[in-house]
């Protein structure tokens, strides 16, 4: 008998090694965004988040231990006569640029999400899963950098460098699904 | 992974060993059932007892009861789990996430006999492997599982189970949790 209570043990022990792997959850965190017009003539909008606003976020911020799922949502409309790449960089240090090129000059500039295509003169829901895919790999990391520090950062929506553009982002938001050890 | 295969390497030797001491019983068996998310995507600004759970998906799968030595019997498994899309309005509009796919393998050590003759009880703790996809995310983690099996005999060779457990996905410091309820069907291929 006293094999088997070591056989237990083990298979007890390999169930608890991973710290608080039991007491753990998915808190999904909603960050409505303002809407955004960005044109290749007259300039770009930028939005600073601060993650510390949400109640969500402030209640688990110590306790977070990675994002698990990410999306971008809301209406696109595409406001020019050819098709347009959406894509949306952010600055790890709280921003104010007006222009595509001031915002690529700013060293901490990083593209999160994109491109996502609206057809000319077209407006366009995102769908969620198709979101999900659009996070680069440095976005994500950059996204779970800032949960983790002090939470600002500045969002810009912009279209492709050197490209003629202009679009409106209508409804937006920000998901974040961070796995926090409760 | 070491884990596992460390694990399934004891249970082998244990098994192995043991096995002179009487003949080997193998069955199989199929099973089916409701799976529930646990404590995932959930808001906790407007967070009721009942967030807790997600949408019911569906579960089914393979079991191979070996009992080789007495009082534990190894059983792996292979799984396979559907949960459903989550629809969520967010400024307005509503959208829709996608549910995870989920294909799961590994071996449970139960305490007594799933398949065994009349009315019981057999509780049990199992370890494997667990992927779960959807669009944009993958998991592929080790998964742990423990529950209660209720076994039930109608005929020769033949049981009906039933199981409750509690099953989850360690995805570092933290795991992705499910509850499961199935109705399971062996045959005792050898007794």
């Amino acid at each position: 008998m006293r094999r088997y209570g070591w056989m237990i043990l083990a298979l007890g022990l390999g169930l608890t090694t991973g710290g608080c792997i039991l007491t753990s959850g998915q808190i999904q965190v909603t960050f409505d965004l303002p809407n955004f017009t960005a044109s290749s003539t007259t300039g770009i909008d930028g939005t600073t988040i601060d993650l510390n606003s949400e109640k969500e976020y402030k209640d688990n911020k110590d306790k977070l231990k990675d994002l698990s799922d990410l999306a971008v949502l809301g209406k696109f409309t595409n406001n020019s006569a050819s098709a347009v790449n959406v894509d949306v960089w952010m600055t790890t240090t709280p921003s104010n640029h007006a222009t595509e090129a001031a915002l690529m000059a700013d060293p901490t500039r990083i593209k999160v999400w994109g491109p996502f295509q609206v057809a000319p003169s077209a407006t366009k829901v995102i769908d969620w899963n198709q979101s999900a895919l659009l996070f680069s790999t440095a976005g994500k990391a950059a996204l779970l950098g800032e949960a983790k520090g002090d939470g600002q950062f500045t969002l810009y929506v912009v279209g492709p460098a050197g490209a003629s553009y202009d679009f409106s982002v209508a409804n937006g938001a920000l998901v974040l699904v961070i796995d926090v050890g409760i | 992974m070491k884990r596992i295969f460390a694990l399934t390497l004891l249970g082998l030797v244990v098994a192995g060993g043991a096995a002179q001491a009487g003949p080997v019983g193998v069955s199989i068996g199929v099973f089916g059932g409701l799976t529930i998310p646990v404590l995932q995507d959930v808001s906790t600004s407007s967070f009721s007892p009942g967030d807790a759970f997600g949408a019911t998906g569906s579960q089914f799968g393979i079991r191979v009861p070996v009992r080789a030595i007495p009082v534990i019997t190894f059983e792996p498994y292979y799984a396979k789990s559907s949960y459903k899309d989550r629809d969520e309005t967010i400024g307005g509009i509503t959208y829709t996430r996608e549910g995870f796919d989920g294909k799961s393998f590994g071996l449970n050590a139960i305490l007594g006999r799933p398949d065994g003759s009349g009315f019981h009880f057999f509780p049990y703790i199992g370890l494997g492997k667990t992927k779960l996809e959807r669009t944009g995310e993958e998991i592929n983690k080790t998964g742990y599982n423990f529950g209660l099996g209720l076994g039930l005999s109608p005929a020769a060779k033949i049981s009906v189970q039933a199981r409750g457990e509690f099953a989850m996905v360690a995805t570092g410091d933290t795991s992705r949790k499910f509850t499961n309820a199935t109705l399971g069907l062996t045959y005792s291929l050898k007794p």
